[in-house]
């Protein structure tokens, strides 16, 4: 979604920033189209907060292009800021000022006029608009910062860390807010280093890793490669000893009797092998997104160093 | 200019210059309340006793009507150090908190241009300078008519606070450009407000001897002189047009490189 309607409405091509020593990002490309979340998902120091200051027109670019509805993200920033909500990943709100104050300041700036979507998110956050920022808790004052980038109701959203700070129902309203946004039609980026928020929320994801974009897929995908994890419980540490010398690990201290094992595709072949040995337990569970995401970066990484 | 900001940021700014405001008048109130013969005779009898330190604070001359004298006690120094102290507290609260704290994210998180945002900022600076001058002239000429009536002539004295004012337009803009342009957060804040620090040190020390007196030509600051332009001189009010210029373009200056530069919040 362009200017015009057509196109995706996030669009980073090439994206370069060198700020030496390795840090900065190189060569991001990224699409967001409307009605879609994308989960920017990477470590801290990975590159997600660069790319956002990109989007947002606070820094320019050394290559490439970063584009919002067809905008230049540095050049024609007024513009691109009319159609888009920020959720930045520091939270800054003006600390003198009481949360309505703040809010008020924003919609003015903007020329918001309707304040009722501002009334709702309040409500829906049960957020003291009375109560000064400055006394406020971290999650309080990240309440105040989402009000203020969905308010506008606007056709883009940046989201930077959004959950930092909120307790687990607050992120459960907020999983929320972005599902309607998302209905809505709004393009939505979500960085986050929290693997099952963005599992939650987004249809695809890109993981960023020392500055570069290293795999982008939809959740789909992503679920499809989801394996399940066991945990195995021998009758005795022995025993498990035997069985961590017969896969080439070291084996672990004390009178631990379990091991923990990830992404197991084939089950048949657990099983018979596990009958050469005395077991006490075996209990499944699907593997964590944060474990996936983990393995498919190591297969990544090694077949990057092959 | 962006009003909601304007009018949110002026509040927060009346204060720090109602302080400054009121140190400012409370001065003016005892220098002009100090314009008297006997008095005078005694100022005299410490100049003559200590005349490096007075002509140090532009105090050399005594003068013969009450605003010469206003000027030579009030406007050598501390209507140039007080107003100073005010547009480092006022800069700083208007460019280079927002960036150390980061809450400028929030303010070019919205649909107006980083230019437009500077010149509501730079709006409210002048607006604060603009009412600190006006209460400085109201206070004065109250003040010396209740004291002196007949003796202080308005005009001249209006005319001379607007060359303080082309002054003080100076002194901000060159704590404005340091604030806009510098990346470094310390810089920002004290840059500027150093340089003109370092401006009124060599004006002090251009008048405490005659090997130091050709330092007086050597800042900007030999371009203001108030008595000249109450008396309508040509050369004093070519001066004061070029401070209050030179401010602006300082400022422009200071805009355009916020405008452009990187502001990694």
């Amino acid at each position: 979604m362009t200017a015009n309607g057509a196109g995706p409405a996030i669009c980073v091509r090439g994206l370069t920033k060198d700020y030496g020593r390795g840090r900065g990002i190189f060569d991001v490309s990224l699409k967001v189209g409307a009605g879609e979340v994308l989960g920017f998902l990477g470590p801290n120091g990975a590159g997600k907060t660069v790319t956002m200051r990109h989007l947002m027109g606070f820094v320019r670019s050394q290559r490439g292009t970063a584009e919002i509805l067809g905008h230049d993200c540095f050049r024609e920033r007024p513009r691109v800021q009319a159609r888009l909500g920020y959720l930045p990943g520091e939270n800054a709100c003006m600390q003198e000022m009481t949360a309505r104050a703040f809010l008020d300041l924003m919609a003015g700036m903007r020329g918001l006029h309707d304040r009722s979507r501002m009334r709702e998110l309040a409500d829906a956050f049960e957020l003291d608009l009375g109560a000064r920022i400055g006394g406020m808790s971290k999650g309080n004052r990240q309440k105040v910062a989402i009000v203020a980038a969905f308010m506008a109701r606007p056709d883009v959203l940046l989201l930077d860390e959004p959950t930092s700070g909120l307790d687990p129902l607050m992120q459960e309203r907020f999983l929320d807010v972005v599902a309607e946004e998302r209905a809505r039609g709004a393009a939505i980026l979500l960085s986050s280093h929290i693997f099952e928020e963005v599992g939650r929320a987004c249809d695809r994801v890109a993981f960023i890793r020392a500055g570069r974009v290293v795999m982008a897929c939809s959740m789909d995908e992503v679920r499809s490669m989801r394996g399940r994890g066991y945990s195995v419980e021998f009758s005795s540490a022995r025993e498990r000893s035997r069985w961590e010398l017969a896969h080439g690990v070291d084996p672990a201290e004390g009178d631990a009797r379990g091991v923990e094992l990830r992404d197991v595709r084939d089950v048949n072949a657990l099983i018979r092998e596990l009958s050469s040995y005395d077991v006490a337990a075996v209990t499944s569970r699907e593997q964590t997104i944060e474990e996936l995401f983990l393995h498919l970066y190591e297969g990544f990484e090694s077949s990057r160093q092959s | 200019m962006t009003l909601p900001l304007f009018k949110r940021e002026l509040r927060s700014c009346l204060f720090p210059t109602a302080i400054i405001a009121a140190v400012v008048a409370l001065y003016a109130g005892v220098i002009i309340g100090m314009y008297d013969p006997a008095l005078g005779e005694s100022l005299a009898l410490m100049r003559d006793a200590m005349p490096e330190l007075f002509a140090a604070f532009g105090m050399a001359d005594q003068g013969t009507t009450l605003l010469e004298f206003m000027v030579n006690y009030l406007y050598g120094f501390l209507l140039v150090a007080l107003p100073l102290v005010l547009v480092a507290v006022l800069t700083s609260r208007l460019v280079v908190r927002h960036i150390e704290r980061g809450s400028i994210s929030y303010l070019l998180a919205q649909p107006v241009s980083r230019t437009r945002l500077m010149l509501s900022q730079t709006g409210v600076l002048v607006f604060c300078l603009v009412l600190l001058a006006a209460v400085l002239t109201v206070f004065e000429l109250a003040c010396a008519h209740a004291m002196f009536p007949g003796e202080l002539d308005a005009s001249d004295l209006i005319v001379a606070n607007a060359a303080t004012f082309c002054l003080w337009l100076f002194l901000s803009g060159v704590c404005w450009a340091g604030a806009c342009a510098l990346s470094n957060v310390s810089a920002a804040r004290w840059a500027g407000v150093a340089l003109c620090a370092l401006f009124v040190l060599v004006q002090m020390l251009s008048g405490v001897g005659d090997e130091l007196s050709w330092l007086a030509d050597a800042t900007p600051l030999a371009l203001f002189d108030p008595l000249g332009v109450a008396s309508g001189g040509m050369g004093a009010l070519a001066g004061a047009t070029v401070l209050g210029v030179s401010g602006a373009v300082l400022f422009a200056l200071g805009t355009i490189a916020f405008a452009r530069r990187d502001l990694s919040v």
